[in-house]
């Protein structure tokens, strides 16, 4: 009777063992969706407003505001240093500054005439994004530079200079230097990102 | 009382003689009477018939007055009961063996992913995946990627088919998400997938052009009605209370199927 019981016991524990791998799977996949819920809300709310939108320059409104709420999250995951999240969510970042904002103030640049109500409501977009962008930058480097190893520092890396690189091209397109470095974010933004 | 009851009384009381209730009957009717007397010489000639001599009478007596003997050699009972045993280790080891390779099986299938080396394979395993890569496999990754591709094109197709992806997308999702009691997240989920068949897919599908639509829609249409037909499967096996965010997805990938198809069919001379 007690050996029964000893293999019904190892049975159990075995098989237990084989699915509990991904069992965990499951609970970080649905915690990481619980904690990205209110983004994902943001992202979907965000998505059919582009989907009917025209004007590059208010798609790229659009997409400062999907901005606006990646670095709020980026400064909430930067008080729980948290530093795999805000790697996470600097990738967001880099994607929406270069693939929706950028690209569309480009847009709306090329196509506007210089000295128009409309040209200047472009140059005040890039000017408040770039402003929104700088401080968050630095926070990311103080994130950064207080992570006691390199694997986090590595990951992080690439996402803070994607950042700095979409800043660079808002504010190209600012001070009208935007023709210059088209290749750069109009390349990037028409093929899909590695993400 | 007539011939055939009172034949059935003879038969069965044959040894014993006929019984008082048919003697009345016997009295006037001739042919039963002949039926008794046959019946009354069979029962005479019964003991003249050959028989082999019994031995069994003599054996079982024997049996029961003979003391019961230890047994030499197992008896059946006793050899089915190892039989028994010998299988159910035989079970067990099998159990233990499969629960073992399936383990075995999952970790090798993760950590030797093919054109990995063992120990790379390793310190793959202890070291979560990139942020690149993570972002891009997350939900809200790939919802903006979808939004992003918006955000660059104001193609009234393209959008067509971005939509219909970012709506694939939370389906997929969603469908994961019920093998792990997520009752909640599904539910918005669920929510949001109906925002965006209803607010983005179809309108954007009424605003295009008419000698566009088969081509665009069809294909859409077809793989929504696919899919709808995944989730009214695999929402009886949800957990907790996920089936009912998963019947509220396929109904609302079916209804919006057919809206596509109705579009189609406007657009058909």
């Amino acid at each position: 009777m007690k050996r029964r019981l000893v293999i019904a016991t190892m049975l159990v524990a075995l098989v237990h063992f084989a699915w509990a791998d991904d069992e965990s799977a499951d609970k970080d996949r649905v915690s990481r969706v619980r904690q990205d819920m209110e983004l994902i809300e943001a992202f979907v709310d965000g998505g059919l407003v582009l989907a009917k939108e025209a004007d590059p320059l208010r798609r790229a409104h659009t997409c400062n505001a999907m901005a606006g709420l990646v670095a709020r999250d980026i400064k909430k995951a930067g008080d729980g240093k948290d530093a795999r999240r805000i790697a996470v969510l600097s990738e967001f970042m880099k994607s929406v500054l270069v693939r929706g904002v950028a690209q569309n103030l480009q847009q709306a640049a090329d196509e506007a005439t210089k000295e128009t109500a409309r040209a200047r409501e472009i140059a005040k977009l890039a000017g408040a994004v770039s402003a929104e962008v700088a401080p968050l930058e630095k926070t990311l480097k103080k994130a950064l530079d207080a992570l006691p190893d390199s694997t986090g520092k590595d990951a992080m890396l690439p996402a803070l200079e994607g950042i700095s690189r979409a800043r660079a091209e808002v504010e190209s397109i600012v001070s009208g230097k935007g023709k210059s470095s088209d290749k750069g974010f109009k390349g990037k933004g028409k093929g899909k990102m590695k993400w | 009382m007539n011939c055939e009851t009172c034949q059935q009384l003879l038969f069965t009381n044959a040894e014993s003689g006929p019984p008082a209730l048919a003697a009345a009957h016997l009295a006037s009717c001739r042919s039963c009477r002949m039926v008794w007397s046959r019946l009354e010489r069979i029962e005479a000639n019964i003991p003249r018939l050959p028989c082999p001599a019994a031995t069994r009478k003599n054996e079982l007596i024997s049996f029961f007055l003979t003391p019961p003997q230890v047994a030499a050699t197992p008896r059946e009972p006793v050899r089915r009961l190892v039989f028994l045993k010998r299988i159910g280790m035989a079970a067990a080891a099998a159990a233990i063996l499969i629960a073992v390779g399936l383990w075995l099986g999952n970790w090798a299938a993760r950590v030797f992913s093919p054109g990995d080396n063992p120990k790379e394979a390793i310190a793959k395993k202890s070291v979560p995946a990139p942020p690149a890569e993570a972002a891009a496999k997350s939900l809200a990754g790939r919802i903006l990627d979808c939004d992003l591709d918006l955000a660059r094109t104001s193609d009234p197709v393209e959008r067509v088919e971005v939509l219909a992806r970012l709506a694939q997308v939370i389906r997929d999702e969603s469908q994961v998400l019920a093998d792990s009691s997520a009752g909640k997240e599904l539910q918005t989920l669920a929510r949001l997938h109906g925002r965006v068949m209803k607010e983005g897919l179809v309108p954007r599908a009424r605003e295009l052009p008419m000698k566009q639509r088969r081509a665009t829609l069809e294909p859409i249409a077809d793989s929504l009605l696919a899919s709808a037909e995944r989730l009214e499967e695999a929402a009886p096996r949800a957990k907790g209370s996920g089936s009912r965010p998963l019947e509220e997805l396929a109904l609302a990938t079916t209804v919006t199927a057919r809206e596509l198809k109705g579009l189609i069919e406007e657009a058909t001379p």
